[in-house]
């Protein structure tokens, strides 16, 4: 439909909704109505809005399903769910929601310009969309309309570089409050795209869980790897009895290419009785991941989703950072921490020998194998004084400090170790370190004990090993994408979808932060909050603890003396990093010459702490330069450090 | 050997799943405890050891110790540092050692 057929006739460019949006272009149209381009009056960032048709707008059932489709969507919150800004009806009581705007295209379209995915491609769509299912099942929201139409992809599709949103939730159903105020679903009335339907929605169940989405995902990714429906039929009759009833060709009989692996995870995801197929959406992506042959597997990993990441390609990326070989042990070792580093809020894995050296470790924020071993040597130390109270070894140990969870398993006498932010979940985090410990310990006593694990790392020391190095980070290196997906998860959850708009707005205007911008990066978003200097404090000082120790410890410009006076209290790291004389361990010796170098910067002035009213306002750099002299500007704890280049 | 007061018996009955719980000041001394444990002996630990660990947390930039648990195949010992001293419990081998901690931690 044209814009010129929109049924409201009121519904133009240039059109101004409810005070807030002033219409651009039609972009398309959904079931129940049409979406436009607006421009956000106040805001001014571009916004999608979408109206209900006037034919379904004073039918109740519509009204409620499209305030469902508002309020599920708004609850969910994950960079794989389209974003909702607003919802509400203008003064001729139309219904609208405002969502981001999305730039990309839908599956279906991609389906039909390029054919079938390579089966890393439909991993990464597998990924992403398990981990928006994920969110919204933990809220008991099922879509119930997983097709590739409403599955959105944004960003670069013909470079796999690109984030998966889920749209549409339209038809979701979800328990309590929002059961009670939809009135839309008869029972025995079917709901949802009946290609994709689950063999229970093609009966039209009354109840539906979270593994009708799961089957329907998985009509999907048959779809995007073969080209081809599993249930095929030529009217919805005979298509709903192929649902309820028929096998689906296996997908190597369709491509030859395919990993043989594959036809089993169909055939798990594809079978007609719920209890026969994956539990979650988490154990579905991390099965499809393993039947294409990726050993590691962080396939929901909501950072890796944020990143534009899909859960293979995060493994790959992240096993650079592993002590990782084709040796299989320590690739099962390589698996297993990766499980750990997925918890939102981990800083850190790590697994050690018995002697505590580092055997394998992976840190998002460039953390040195070193600091496992340093803390690890501490705990030792301090758990040895329980011989006066339990002769026996711990076997667990947990640290809650101020700024940082760190916790400890120990397996064949070998020492697991996780440090994460302090608002980490410790129970989540405990019980996730204790999964990984039981898979290690399986997998120790599988290959003769814990020695398999250094045998494993003998061969897969990284080329600069013999430096110390395996991960060096400096204040010029960009923040992971990981922490930054972190950030936009605490913004969002004191500013709203805004949040993680400004920082894409921002990293694409900008590109993404270095570790020495990154507080000036947090302080830009945290004026979202207004006026409330209060919570612009606690929302930077939030951001900070993403990358704690390190920008701490390099951020310090000052000389010893006049750091004595600046430091607060809290902040040890800077002090005993930058006095290197201080430290023996740290992040590697090449963070400590940096540190070295940034203590012998010439000069320092103090200067106002940044007030920073509108993200659109502000420059990179607040300090003006004086002609003929280059100035360089840090950011530490909320005061400015000029200092001469 | 000090007498049971108020705030431990109310931990012990709040709590589950411990078996003594004892208040001690900065340097161990203890004040109060219920339940059977070796009050003295674990708040003295508890010190030594609490000081011991804030070393790790130095080398972290993760600021002061709040609380900590050890767990054995024996046994659980978990310690919750104070303004004033620090509040010691203890109880048969967790698998889920969490829990109390943070409700130690609330207490």
């Amino acid at each position: 439909m044209t814009p010129a057929s929109d049924p409201h006739p009121s519904v133009i460019p240039g059109a101004t909704i409810a005070s807030r949006f002033r219409l651009e272009r039609h972009l398309g149209r959904g079931s129940m109505g049409s979406v436009w381009l607006a421009q956000h009056l106040s805001l001014n960032v571009p916004v999608a809005v979408k109206f209900i048709d006037a034919a379904f707008r004073d039918k109740d059932e519509h009204r409620s399903r499209f305030a469902v489709e508002a309020r599920t969507a708004a609850k969910i919150n994950s960079p794989n769910v389209v974003n909702i800004l607003d919802f509400g009806s203008d003064d001729e009581g139309r219904l609208y929601i405002a969502m981001e705007y999305l730039e990309g295209e839908d599956l279906e379209h991609l389906l039909r310009r390029r054919g079938p995915l390579s089966p890393a491609t439909a991993a990464r769509v597998i990924s992403h969309a398990c981990h928006g299912l994920s969110k919204a099942h933990a809220l008991g929201v099922v879509h119930r309309d997983i097709k590739p139409e409403n599955l959105f992809l944004c960003g670069e599709q013909a470079g796999d570089d690109f984030v998966l949103k889920i749209l549409d939730f339209g038809v979701a159903k979800a328990g309590q409050d929002v059961r009670q105020q939809f009135h839309g679903t008869r029972v025995g009335q079917l709901i949802g795209s009946p290609a994709y339907m689950s063999p229970e929605q093609a009966r039209g169940a009354k109840a539906l869980d979270h593994r009708s989405d799961l089957f329907s995902l998985a009509v999907v990714a048959y779809h995007s790897l073969t080209g081809c429906l599993p249930f095929p039929g030529d009217g919805l009759g005979e298509l709903l009895l192929a649902i309820i009833n028929s096998t689906p060709t296996r997908v190597t009989e369709l491509d030859r290419t395919l990993p043989k692996s594959l036809d089993a995870w169909f055939a798990k995801a594809l079978a007609k009785d719920p209890n026969d197929r994956h539990a979650s959406a988490r154990e579905m992506s991390d099965a499809f991941a393993t039947a294409i042959g990726k050993s590691v597997t962080v396939s929901s990993s909501q950072d890796a989703s944020a990143s534009g990441l899909n859960g293979v390609a995060a493994s790959e990326a992240r096993s650079s950072s592993f002590s990782a070989s084709n040796n299989t042990p320590l690739r099962d070792v390589a698996g297993a921490l990766a499980q750990v580093a997925e918890v939102q809020g981990v800083l850190g894995v790590a697994l050690l020998d018995a002697s505590g050296q580092c055997i394998a470790h992976y840190s998002a924020v460039g953390m040195h194998p070193a600091a496992f071993s340093e803390t690890h040597a501490a705990v030792r130390d301090a758990t040895d004084s329980f011989d006066a109270v339990d002769m026996t070894q711990p076997s667990a140990v947990g640290l809650h400090f101020e700024h940082s969870i760190v916790l400890l398993r120990w397996i064949e006498g070998c020492p697991l170790i996780v440090i994460g932010i302090e608002t980490v979940h410790p129970t989540v985090l405990s019980v996730s370190l204790s999964s990984a410990a039981s898979k290690l310990t399986a997998l120790a006593r599988q290959h003769g004990g814990s020695k398999a694990f250094s045998r494993s790392s003998a061969s897969a020391r990284p080329p600069d090993s013999a430096s110390g190095i395996v991960a060096t980070v400096s204040l010029d290196d960009v923040v992971p994408t990981d922490v930054m997906a972190r950030l936009a998860s605490i913004m969002a959850e004191e500013l709203g979808p805004l949040a993680r708009i400004g920082i894409q707005r921002l990293v694409k205007r900008d590109g993404a932060p270095t570790f020495r911008s990154f507080r000036e990066f947090a302080d830009r978003i945290a004026a979202l909050a207004g006026s409330d200097p209060a919570q612009r404090s606690r929302l930077v000082d939030s951001a900070m603890r993403l990358i704690p120790a390190l920008a701490d410890a390099q951020a310090v410009p000052s000389p010893p003396e006049a750091r004595a006076a600046e430091q607060p209290a809290t902040s040890r790291a800077a002090a005993s990093v930058s006095d290197a004389s201080q430290r023996t361990v740290a992040w590697g010796p090449a963070t400590e010459q940096r540190a070295r170098d940034i203590t012998s910067e010439p000069s320092i002035e103090v200067g106002a702490p940044v007030e920073l009213a509108e993200i659109d306002s502000v420059e990179p750099d607040p300090e003006p330069q004086k002609p003929g002299k280059k100035k360089r500007t840090y950011v530490y704890r909320g005061k400015v450090y000029t200092v001469d280049d | 050997m000090t007498e049971p007061k108020k705030t431990t018996q109310a931990i012990m009955k709040e709590v589950r799943g411990l078996s003594g719980v004892a208040l001690a000041d900065a340097h161990g001394v203890v004040s109060e405890q219920a339940g059977s444990c070796d009050a003295d002996t674990l708040c003295a630990v508890g010190v030594v050891a609490g000081a011991q660990l804030q070393a790790a947390g130095d080398a972290l930039a993760a600021g002061r110790l709040k609380r900590w648990y050890v767990v054995t195949d024996r046994s659980t010992v978990w310690v919750d540092h104070r303004e004033d001293g620090l509040l010691v419990a203890t109880g048969p081998a967790a698998k889920n050692p969490e829990p109390i901690s943070s409700a130690l931690g609330r207490r």
